[in-house]
């Protein structure tokens, strides 16, 4: 049921994958990073959704307290927040590397 | 008289249980948001990022920011809509399918919780290799 629920996204970065590795030979960096930002994504996205399942059998096993449970689902939204953010980050700064200005904004500032 | 202050009393006794339970859940929101706080302050900076190069390339920044700012409302509101709506909506369903109207509330809101980071995503991945020439990757 999570995999369903998240179809759309993974078929999202998989459909960037196949674009990005398509479009390798014109732009080889900007592809590779964005291979690598979608591939670690993807796996953020199952691993996450593997540990969450994870935590009510560890606690069955190591007899935590509900409270510690809880805790530790907490700890790992924050991680999850965290790698999120890192790969915001490196999208943003995917998106704008290695770009000329274009035509009409160096025209603009010829203007100037 | 007495029963107009009968009707208050009762009035007032029926919005502190409202409260007394809307409490647990406010502080709940609180908590998630606190979490998503590291996302949130990111997805600003990078918003301001993208406010600053819009002179320099204003169709990728557009594109840029429309990802970015779908990214921080569908935080913000994805964290409301899961405190309050489902337990709604399974209270409201029949009390003999509570388990699987459970299920089925939040399949849709998992899908289009999903389905809006996935246009997102898409916007962000169109600005990536949006104008940009074969020359640039020596520059």
């Amino acid at each position: 049921m999570t995999m369903l629920q998240r179809a759309p996204l993974l078929l999202v970065i998989l459909g960037g994958i196949v674009f990005a590795l398509v479009r390798w030979s014109r732009h080889p960096k900007v592809s590779g990073l964005t291979v690598l930002g979608l591939v670690l994504y993807l796996i953020k996205l199952l691993g996450f959704s593997a540990l969450s399942y994870t935590i009510p059998r560890m606690r069955d096993s190591m007899h935590w307290s509900y409270r510690t449970a809880i805790n530790m689902y907490q700890v790992l939204n924050v991680v999850n927040s965290l790698l999120f953010a890192g790969l915001i980050i490196l999208f943003v700064a995917v998106a704008y590397a290695q770009r000329m200005p274009t035509t009409e904004a160096t025209r603009r500032q010829d203007l100037y | 008289m007495s029963t107009t202050r009968a009707a208050n009393a009762k009035e007032t006794s029926t919005k502190a249980a409202k409260l007394m339970n809307g409490a647990p859940k406010l502080y709940d929101l609180l908590k998630d948001l606190l979490v998503q706080l590291p996302s949130l302050l990111v997805l600003l900076g990078c918003m301001i990022v993208a406010v600053s190069r819009w002179r320099r390339h204003p169709k990728v920044s557009l594109m840029v920011l429309v990802s970015l700012g779908l990214l921080s409302i569908h935080t913000l509101v994805s964290d409301v809509v899961y405190n309050w709506v489902p337990d709604w909506l399974i209270q409201a369903a029949d009390a003999s399918d509570t388990q699987r109207a459970a299920e089925n509330v939040y399949l849709v809101l998992g899908l289009a919780s999903n389905g809006i980071v996935a246009v997102a995503f898409v916007w962000l991945l169109t600005a990536i290799f949006l104008q940009r020439g074969a020359a640039n990757e020596n520059v």
